[in-house]
Order: C-alpha cells, then structure tokens, then sequence
C-alpha cells in the first residue's frame, strides 16, 4: 500500500516538525488570564502613531495578530520604561513570523502633560509596530479602564505644575482580534524577557492555530 | 627643657594623631563604601532613573542623600511600590536610603531608585553619564555609568 506508507509518512513528518517547534507548555506561561475574556472592543482612543495622527482607535488586533496594550504615563521613570523595555526585548527574542503579529500600544493616562505626538515618539524606542494612544476626553478614559480594570489616580496638582506623580495599574493586555482580553502580564522587574517571548508565542499558537 | 619640648612634642603628636582618627571614622564610613553595577536606564520621556548596588564592606552605616549632575535639573530618591493594585512612586521618607554595616542595599527596577527630573539633554544607549552621589558624613562619590535601556547584567 505505497499510498498508505506516503500517508503515514506525511503524519510523521508533520507531527516531528510541530514537536519540534517546541511550544511553550500553558502552565508554564508568564501572566493569567480572566474568565469570561473582558471584551473592550467598545472602547475608543485616539492614535497618534499612524498617518495622519489622531484617529480614532478600536483596541482590536488586526487579523490573527495580537495587540499588547499598556496604561501608563511619560514622566514615569521606573515602571512604565521597565515593562516596555522587556516587551521590546521579548519581541526581538521571537520568531519572526510571530514577531510581526504583535503591535504594542500605550494609553497615556496623564493627558494634562502628555501630548499624543510625545506618546508616539516615546513607543518609538521600544517597538516599531506601536500605537501612543490618548482617549478622547476624561469622562471616555475613566470608563475605558473600568472596562479593562485599571486603576489609576493622578496626584492633586495645580494647572501648570508639571511635578506630580501618577499611580497607575502596570499591567500588559494582550487583546486578539476579536477585542477580548484573552491573557495579561503582571509587572515584574526582573522577568525573563525569553520567558514573555515564549508566553506570547504559546498564546498566539493557542489562539490562532 | 629639652625633656618639657620633647614632652610637648609628644602631646602635639598625640593629639594630631588623635584629630586624624577622628577625621577618619567618617572618611573609612566613605571609603568601606563601593558604588557598583550602577546605570542609567534610556529614557524616551522627561524624567529617569538611575539603578545601583550600594556596598557597604565598612562597620558603619551611612545613607544616601541625593544625586547631582550636569544633565538632570534635579534629583529624588523614589521607591516604586505595588499599592492597591497600583504601581506607585513614594519619596523615600527623609531623603535618605540607609546602606547597613556590612550589608548591600540594591536600587533596581520597581524598586528604590534615583528620580532624574527634568532631564537636560538626550541620552542614548552607550552614553556613559557622569554625576555625584551625596552620601551622610559628608561623603561624596562621583559615578560614571552607562546609559542602557534595560539592565545588562543576568540573562538579560
């Protein structure tokens, strides 16, 4: 049966070539995810890395892709250039073919000292494929982060003074293209940034295949 | 009189000698202290921070107070913290992050760091940065360090 053995031969040769693509197993994935998935795909902003700037932004990634999406601020010293820093390293550890299906986005949520061009320039350093994003107005960005559970809170300042701190939620989304929050990083200083590459290959491969 | 001379003589010697121990209790506290894998992380915005390892191999303890430079308008001691669900930046309580008698106190991302406000220039990586440290006993120690955009050292 030389069909048969041709068959048989072709399973093999497929089965060896995805154990060797070696994916991470779930459990050992950095992050969690909540059940039901939060859908923010009803949620807006407004892009300030596209041309021309400042359309508006659905948080959807585009087909089979993955969209990173963060809350934080550009004062902020520490934290926010901490976790870009490790997205932008976990990117570059990726396969290629995976590497281009993840943009990154970052919500300012300090729109009193963040312009949206600033917010881009910013993304710029850590990932090309990114989005600065701001929300429309207050009253849109606090129900946005109720939608997707974040939490922030600006110090009390007066108009003009541009030294006060912001607490903010320091967690990465990862949103497919269905606009549901399908995984999420906590903030960690010292991850591996192999460890979120592999994380975000496995989600990839768990969610499209 | 040429014993009372050499008398005086001593004494002199004596208390110069104990002036220079005394002097030199704050300078060993300054000495025993090493700055080390010290760097300044890249930063796309107006403010950043700058990460070290305090060593102290000394038997006293001394502080750090604050930082200065040529391409900062100034400088906070912070420390990053997980507030309610919340990462928050605190001022370190008296502006002074204390380094034990034998011990290394750490400044690291989502952690104690120096705050560089109102950055002056921009940085690349692969600058290297030059500022001083102000430490308590009037210790000071200017530091040299890279600019990078996320810590070198581990598997990093």
């Amino acid at each position: 049966m030389p069909l048969r053995a041709i068959a048989l031969a072709i399973l093999v040769a497929l089965a060896s070539a995805s154990c060797s693509d070696s994916t991470m197993d779930p459990e050992d994935r950095a992050g969690y995810n909540r059940t039901p998935p939060p859908d923010v795909s009803g949620t807006e902003f407004v892009d300030y890395s596209i041309d021309p700037a400042g359309e508006p932004f659905v948080p959807v990634a585009a087909e089979s892709e993955l969209l990173l999406l963060y809350f934080g601020y550009l004062s902020c010293p520490d934290v926010c250039p901490t976790t870009l820093a490790e997205l932008s390293a976990a990117v570059n550890l990726m396969p290629e073919e995976d590497a281009e299906r993840i943009s990154v986005g970052m919500v300012s949520v300090d729109p009193d000292r963040d312009q949206g061009p600033a917010i881009s320039t910013y993304l710029d350093v850590f990932v090309d494929k990114n989005h600065g994003l701001l929300a429309p107005d207050e009253a849109s960005l606090v129900a946005s982060s109720e939608v997707f559970g974040v939490l922030y809170e600006i110090d009390d300042h007066e108009p003009g003074d541009t030294s006060y701190d912001v607490g903010h939620s320091a967690t990465v989304y990862v949103v497919d293209d269905r606009g549901l929050i399908i995984w999420e990083l906590g903030f960690s200083a010292d991850r591996d940034p192999q460890i979120t590459a592999d994380t975000l290959v496995s989600v990839l491969d768990e969610r499209y295949g | 009189m040429k014993n009372r001379l050499g008398l005086v003589a001593v004494l002199v010697i004596a208390l110069s000698l104990v002036g220079a121990a005394c002097s030199s209790s704050s300078d060993s506290a300054c000495d025993a202290l090493k700055i080390e894998n010290a760097w300044v992380r890249l930063p796309p915005g107006p403010n950043t921070a700058i990460y070290m390892d305090l060593v102290n191999s000394g038997d006293e303890s001394i502080s750090l107070t604050g930082a200065d430079s040529d391409f900062a308008a100034k400088y906070e001691l912070h420390e990053s913290k997980m507030s309610d669900g919340q990462m928050v930046m605190e001022m370190v309580p008296g502006q002074e992050i204390p380094v034990a008698a034998g011990s290394t106190t750490s400044l690291e991302p989502g952690g104690l760091h120096v705050m560089a406000i109102d950055l002056e220039e921009t940085l690349a990586v692969g600058d290297e940065k030059t500022f001083t440290l102000t430490f308590t006993g009037d210790c000071t120690k200017e530091i040299t360090a890279p600019v990078e955009m996320a810590e070198m050292s581990g598997e990093g």
